[in-house]
């Protein structure tokens, strides 16, 4: 499992001037690596809960999960292992325990789905998709 | 109808202004005002004032008898004050199936037009020429139909005149402006959605895509608008491809238009 979350397709509505309303994705995956202390494997971060703020609303398909930020009229699409990530950082306390349900689901090492989470969350909180809270912070 | 002073009067300024020019060679420019009415001023053939709630069209004709300025209140004021009842709309042609409405999406001169006005040839009412209007009518969505008006290539693909479809209302360059004779007549749910796809090379075929919005949204036809209008179109177009077919229609530009409706007809 890699995170090869975005399926590559970030647009906005075509305005009535414009109609070109592509952006391209900027997210490469990365190899997987099995070190602690990477920029993908933030223990802050995995200690933090994620969730959606009012500005942003989605949907899931068959297919891919449809992200719409209404700050910025920006439609993203993940594909189905980054929808099911969205849905259980959701439903889950703590990053880390959406690593944990995500690794038995997937029967992946737990390193692995927590690179990838904090991959997908780094992304999706640059985007402005998600805000992420710090135990503590409030 | 009013007069231009009467109008003017009626405009309270401009908070946002965008301008363009049409393929008619007219200049274009759409304001809108800190209340949220709309002023549209057609080159020098006419201006529109229309309300905040899409109540109320102000038309201001220069000469009252010529067609141009009734065919821009058709072709895009009136989409203007759709938008502002709450209608959401596609960059799309459409004709009515046995089993609801087939839209036919495209960049501007891929066809979207040849293709329906072919179905309309066949038998299929005539739904709309460039803009598919929807909204959810109690839980469902429903496509309303156009005014019954299309351009008309004089040169048709197909080699058949304006008048099998209907009557001519007025030339414009290479196109006729038709009254279309066979036309449906009330709203309806929209059945298939395709996304003509005409590049060189490209095999005839019809691919049925998994639902999603994301294939629809080159072809939205809209402003931004606020959140809460972002989030009510995000939920009818997520909506409308849950019970939809989305297509692909590929072909090479040299394919006959037939062989395109051959297709379509033969997937219903």
């Amino acid at each position: 499992m890699t995170s090869d979350w975005d399926n590559g397709e970030s647009r906005r509505y075509p305005s009535a001037a414009s109609k070109d309303g592509h952006e391209a994705s900027t997210h490469e995956p990365e190899e997987a690596r099995m070190v602690e202390d990477t920029p993908n494997r933030d223990a802050t971060l995995l200690a933090s809960s994620v969730r959606l703020p009012e500005h942003v609303v989605h949907r899931g398909f068959a297919a891919e999960t449809v992200v719409l930020n209404l700050k910025t009229g920006k439609y993203h699409g993940l594909n189905p292992v980054g929808g099911r990530m969205l849905e259980v950082l959701e439903q889950t306390e703590t990053v880390q325990q959406a690593a944990r349900q995500l690794a038995a689901e997937y029967e992946q090492p737990i390193e692995t789905i927590e690179e990838d989470l904090c991959s997908l969350c780094a992304d999706l909180a640059a985007r402005d998709l998600i805000e992420t809270n710090a135990p503590g912070a409030d | 109808m009013i007069g231009a002073a009467q109008l003017d009067g009626a405009w309270t300024g401009a908070k946002h202004t965008s301008a363009g020019v049409l393929p008619d060679g007219c200049r274009c420019v759409a304001e809108r005002a800190a209340g949220g009415e709309l002023r549209i001023t057609y080159g020098d053939r006419a201006t529109y004032l229309l309300s905040a709630d899409g109540r109320t069209l102000l038309c201001s004709p220069a000469q009252l008898d010529e067609q141009a300025w009734r065919r821009f209140l058709l072709d895009a004021v009136l989409l203007k004050a759709s938008e502002a009842h709450g209608l959401e709309a596609l960059h799309a042609s459409a004709v009515e199936g046995p089993d609801g409405v087939l839209a036919f999406a495209t960049q501007a001169g891929g066809g979207k037009s040849s293709l329906a006005s072919e179905l309309v040839r066949r038998g299929h009412p005539f739904f709309a020429d460039d803009a598919l209007t929807m909204r959810r009518d109690d839980a469902a969505i429903r496509a309303h139909p156009a005014p019954p008006l299309m351009n008309f290539p004089l040169e048709h693909p197909e080699g058949f005149a304006a008048v099998e479809l209907g009557t001519v209302l007025d030339v414009v360059g290479a196109e006729a402006w038709l009254a279309v004779r066979h036309a449906a007549t009330g709203p309806c749910r929209v059945a298939a959605i395709h996304l003509l796809d005409r590049r060189p090379g490209l095999r005839l075929g019809l691919d049925l895509l998994a639902p999603s919005p994301m294939p629809l949204l080159d072809h939205v036809l809209a402003d931004r608008g606020s959140p809460t209008r972002m989030a009510r179109r995000f939920e009818l177009l997520a909506d409308l491809v849950e019970d939809t077919a989305i297509y692909r229609l590929r072909a090479d530009p040299a394919t006959p238009v037939r062989r395109l409706a051959d297709l379509v007809e033969g997937s219903l």
